[in-house]
């Protein structure tokens, strides 16, 4: 196909200069030596497939199969129980499905600040989350039946065990916040009035306090009537200097940075969550058995905006919905015991020109001789050599053991798209 | 007015961002410590403390936790005053708060203030100021 097109192209071109004619005849040099690779590379899957190992968000729920809209999110113990009476129509009915989703650690006295985050310190009780809920139905298509009605409890626990810091972004945008801050509180504690007012009463108070020649009853009395004066001009104090503030400079700033606060975070993560589901067969609370589990143990390293660059997966299934190790359903799900790995990198040095990018997904069925585990292997490399021009290298073992290699495969295609216009091609 | 310890402990939560109160302290060695937490979480604050116009701290960020801020002899007649900018950065909330106490003195003192900002990055002045006195 390449010969007849390259033929062609030499008879319209003859009366072009020498110069544009060596570049035309390199370029279509270069696009039939892609072409022969192009169909070696086909035979890579490079897909990105470690996404379906991922920790559900939350993992109760999803065993549950209890939608995330219906589920309830209260911030403090009012709110908890504002929501359990609203489900229960005060107290006096069960709901046919329940869930909720709360960072217990968050409700207790001791208030978290925005800097609280920027540390690894308190990651294990600011992220703690329990998911919980029940639902009483029967099964899909025939919900409300009552004698096909079972009752399904389900509990999922996430938390950060490592959480990586702030990027240098987020941490300016704090830095920032707090100049503007620091600014604010300066403009509050003018005038100074307030102050000299204070010393003027201070005097007084300790001069009553001090006095030994007055009755103890007309003391109280004259340091109440004291008290009382310091309240009132306290309160209006307080509005004079409260009055100018949400118009100055330093609150406008504090207002535009903290509405579009960026939350990034750059370096190591580590991060646990599991769930079950609780089956009631028989709607009898001594008869259970665990119908669904799991445990996801995610790690990696977060890199700001350019977003996770390195991440491995653990997982364990029990009764999964689909055995990933499976695809064809050879063995049943139920009583199924599953062990998941998977692990990506990404690695881009010499301003992002060269990037080295891997995958690797083990897959097992646990006490199965059935299905033996596989596994499957992408590694892929790209040098940008210039704008739109990329050499690349990929290699690859899929899980039935077959070895495929390739290349080049989106230099064509950036060839190609450059050749036409500077629009980059990913 | 002597101050119940249960009733402060309970204290009603206000709308209001300042609060002035006298606490009863006796003339000791004993040390008279601080706390101040601004919430709630996920919000920015910066507080100042001062002793009688003088500073004690300056610019603090975030919670103020066991801040011993003199003794009962040095504090007998003075005013502490704390000012705190708490700025809305959580986007699950606009309220802001503030849990302040205080231990050393004839008995524990503890006030509790919130406000609802109108907008996504507003902030709220608050300011505290208390007379120590060995007589009420």
């Amino acid at each position: 196909m390449i010969l007849p097109l390259t033929k062609s192209l030499f008879s319209s071109l003859t009366s072009l200069n020498s110069s544009f004619m060596k570049r035309i005849l390199f370029i279509v040099a270069i696009l039939a030596i892609l072409c022969v690779d192009v169909k070696a590379q086909l035979n890579i899957d490079t897909t990105i497939t470690l996404d379906v190992l991922k920790s559900p968000v939350s993992p109760a729920f999803n065993m549950l199969g209890i939608s995330t809209s219906a589920i309830e999110r209260p911030s403090d113990l009012n709110s908890f129980r504002l929501s359990v009476q609203n489900a229960t129509n005060n107290l006096t009915a069960i709901p046919n499905s329940y869930a909720f989703e709360i960072a217990p650690f968050l409700w207790g006295a001791k208030k978290y600040t925005l800097k609280d985050f920027d540390s690894s310190k308190h990651a294990f009780l600011q992220s703690f989350t329990i998911s919980a809920g029940f639902t009483h139905m029967g099964p899909e298509g025939q919900e409300d039946v009552d004698s096909l009605k079972t009752t399904k409890v389900a509990i999922g626990i996430k938390f950060a065990i490592i959480r990586p810091r702030w990027s240098a972004n987020t941490r300016k945008a704090y830095l920032d916040l707090i100049k503007a801050q620091e600014d604010l509180l300066k403009a509050y504690e003018l005038p100074n009035m307030y102050t000299d007012s204070l010393e003027i009463l201070k005097n007084l108070r300790a001069a009553l306090g001090a006095n030994t020649s007055l009755p103890n009853n007309i003391k109280q009395d004259s340091s109440a009537r004291l008290r009382s004066d310091l309240q009132r001009m306290h309160n209006l104090v307080d509005s004079i200097q409260q009055e100018g503030l949400p118009s100055s400079e330093p609150f406008q700033r504090a207002k535009a940075i903290a509405s579009a606060f960026p939350t990034e975070r750059k370096g190591v993560f580590l991060d646990f969550t599991t769930g079950m589901v609780a089956d009631f067969p028989d709607n009898r609370f001594d008869n259970s058995l665990i119908n669904k589990a799991g445990a996801w143990l995610t790690g990696g390293y977060e890199n700001g905006n350019k977003g996770i660059t390195s991440m491995f997966i653990v997982r364990y299934l029990y009764h999964p919905e689909v055995i990933f190790a499976d695809p064809d359903g050879k063995i049943s799900a139920d009583h199924a015991s599953t062990f998941d790995v998977g692990a990506r990198f990404l690695l881009s040095t010499l301003n992002d020109k060269f990037t080295l990018s891997g995958e690797g997904l083990y897959r097992s069925v646990i006490g199965n001789t059935v299905l033996d585990p596989s596994w499957r292997l992408v590694l892929s490399t790209e040098y940008e050599i210039a704008k739109n021009r990329k050499v690349t290298f990929s290699f690859g073992r899929n899980f039935d053991g077959a070895i495929s290699k390739g290349g080049n495969l989106i230099a064509a295609i950036n060839f190609i798209a450059g050749f036409g216009g500077e629009r980059k091609v990913k | 007015m002597s101050i119940t310890p249960l009733k402060k402990v309970f204290a009603d939560t206000t709308g209001k961002t300042n609060h002035y109160d006298e606490y009863k302290i006796d003339r000791t060695d004993s040390p008279i410590v601080m706390n101040l937490f601004p919430g709630t979480t996920g919000q920015s604050a910066v507080s100042d403390v001062i002793i009688d116009s003088t500073k004690q701290g300056s610019n603090i960020q975030g919670a103020i936790i066991n801040f011993t801020i003199g003794t009962g002899n040095s504090l007998v007649n003075k005013f502490l005053e704390v000012y705190t900018i708490i700025t809305d950065v959580s986007t699950v909330t606009n309220l802001t708060s503030l849990d302040f106490s205080l231990t050393g003195g004839t008995a524990p003192y503890r006030y509790k203030m919130e406000r609802t900002v109108q907008e996504q990055g507003d902030s709220a002045a608050y300011k505290i100021t208390i007379f120590f006195t060995d007589f009420s």
